[in-house]
């Protein structure tokens, strides 16, 4: 099982880490800084996720501070043999603070089933951009679809009021997801969920499905496309 | 419908006063809604008697987990609070969210004319005092609790006028003849119980699977230049 903590809070003006505690497989780098934002990558030791995994990861956004959370590459989520894997998300954003919650895009493999919660508090002003990106499997190879099952249930609470939830529930063998109401024939799909900013306007998008709306609060956009670069760098443009 | 009669004859009439209720002529707006049906034409995804059953098919998949599953929990008896602000939270895209709460006011509306169901009352007292936004789904399931009529059976009259009414939506877009309408619903028929079941066994945490193409439908619908239906 691993675990990961980490607190920011602001320091002179400036955001730095200000505590931090972490298990195998987990690692950070020393944040690098994009004028006042501190860019934080989440790095994994191992290759991906396995059967038997359960990892907990914490994120304390404190007051003030301006983060980003990145990670390296891709998440793999490895065949687990009819076990399964687990991953808790837990992050706060303080008053003031600025939270850009970036993970990098996951692939489920053949026979991967993985369960992630993510659950978010924030503060009226305070500000979120998240975003989730998958793939269908391993698509460079032809495998699609091929995953037991991926759940991934993402909550955003602002000062104790649940605004939004996106909850995935891919079972390929209860339900046809590459067709109609699901991935329509693309490869990857994309979230993005923003809070506290302006109303956003889309950019033109060549080969992508996209589209935003208006959430209880906050704003939502979707993507269906042909890779997680291209929905990450569609997404990117948004900001 | 099977059991009708048998119901009808320990029911009085609370089966017909739910399915009134239920029916595309009950005047809550229905009609006025696409749900992004008007999207799928537009795009040519549905354009003919099979890719409508294929919708259809992934639409109750869908449903088993929204709709079906917000009124089965608000027959349980969990808090409506917490499953209204829960419905809004998941319903992000702002036509389904908006059709729901416009239809759950019209229904409550014309309830408090025709009857005095506590339980609908209540819901309209939260709404009116502004702890709740009143959801469509959960109002139904509201009314199966009162009418007491057997909740599988009432679910699938409900799954049945959500999917009647797409059908006839998806016939009149594309146009289709009502007959590839029907036989596209007949055919989709065959799995309404076991969304049903699906939709009582619904564990809280599964609540408002999403699919992204259907979500992505209806955002995209806000943006089409010229629109027949609000959703």
């Amino acid at each position: 099982m691993g675990e990961l903590y980490i607190k920011t809070s602001v320091k002179n003006g400036k955001t730095v880490v200000s505590d931090r505690f972490y298990t195998s497989p987990f690692k950070i780098a020393q944040p690098f800084y994009d004028r006042n934002t501190a860019e934080i990558m989440v790095m994994q030791a191992s290759a991906g996720i396995l059967a038997g995994d359960a990892h907990r990861l914490q994120f304390d956004i404190g007051a003030g501070s301006k983060v980003m959370i990145t990670g390296q590459s891709y998440t793999k989520l490895f065949d687990m043999s009819g076990k399964n894997a687990k991953q808790e998300t837990r992050i706060t954003v303080a008053e003031g603070a600025e939270l850009y919650y970036m993970p990098c895009p996951v692939i489920p493999f053949c026979g991967s089933d993985f369960e992630s919660r993510v659950n978010i508090e924030i503060s009226r002003n305070s500000r979120l951009f998240l975003w989730d990106i998958m793939s269908c499997g391993r698509v460079g190879m032809g495998e699609r679809f091929a995953f037991k099952r991926y759940r991934q249930r993402m909550e955003v609470m602002v000062d104790g009021r649940i605004v939004f939830v996106d909850n995935a529930r891919l079972v390929p063998d209860e339900c046809d997801v590459s067709g109609i109401g699901f991935f329509e024939g693309h490869t990857h799909m994309g979230t993005a969920y923003l809070y506290g900013f302006e109303k956003i306007t889309l950019p033109e998008a060549q080969g992508i499905t996209a589209a935003k709306t208006k959430a209880a609060a906050g704003q939502l956009v979707r993507v269906l496309g042909g890779s997680g670069e291209e929905i990450a760098d569609y997404l990117k443009l948004i900001l | 419908m099977p059991g009708a009669y048998a119901s009808l004859t320990v029911m009085g009439d609370n089966l017909l006063k739910l399915i009134q209720s239920l029916d595309p002529l009950f005047p809550t707006g229905g009609y006025t809604l696409s749900n992004g049906m008007e999207t799928y034409t537009r795009d040519g995804i549905v354009h003919d008697g099979d890719s409508l059953r294929k919708h259809l098919s992934a639409y109750l998949h869908m449903l088993a987990y929204n709709d079906l599953a917000f009124a089965a929990k608000a027959h349980e008896g969990v808090d409506v609070k917490n499953l209204d602000e829960l419905l809004s939270a998941l319903r992000a895209p702002y036509e389904l969210r908006s059709a729901s709460v416009k239809q759950c006011a019209r229904f409550l509306t014309l309830h408090t004319k025709m009857d005095n169901y506590p339980l609908l009352e209540h819901y309209s007292l939260l709404i009116k005092e502004k702890k709740c936004v009143g959801h469509y789904p959960i109002a139904i399931g509201l009314l199966i609790k009162e009418t007491r009529v057997d909740l599988q059976e009432a679910l699938s009259l409900y799954c049945y006028s959500i999917l009647a009414l797409m059908a006839n939506q998806a016939a009149k877009l594309v146009p289709l003849r009502q007959l590839d309408g029907q036989i596209a619903l007949h055919d989709v028929l065959k799995s309404v119980p076991e969304a049903v079941k699906r939709a009582v066994d619904c564990p809280m945490d599964e609540l408002g699977i999403s699919g992204a193409g259907f979500d992505l439908s209806s955002m995209r619908h806000e943006a089409l230049d010229s629109r027949l239906y609000i959703s």
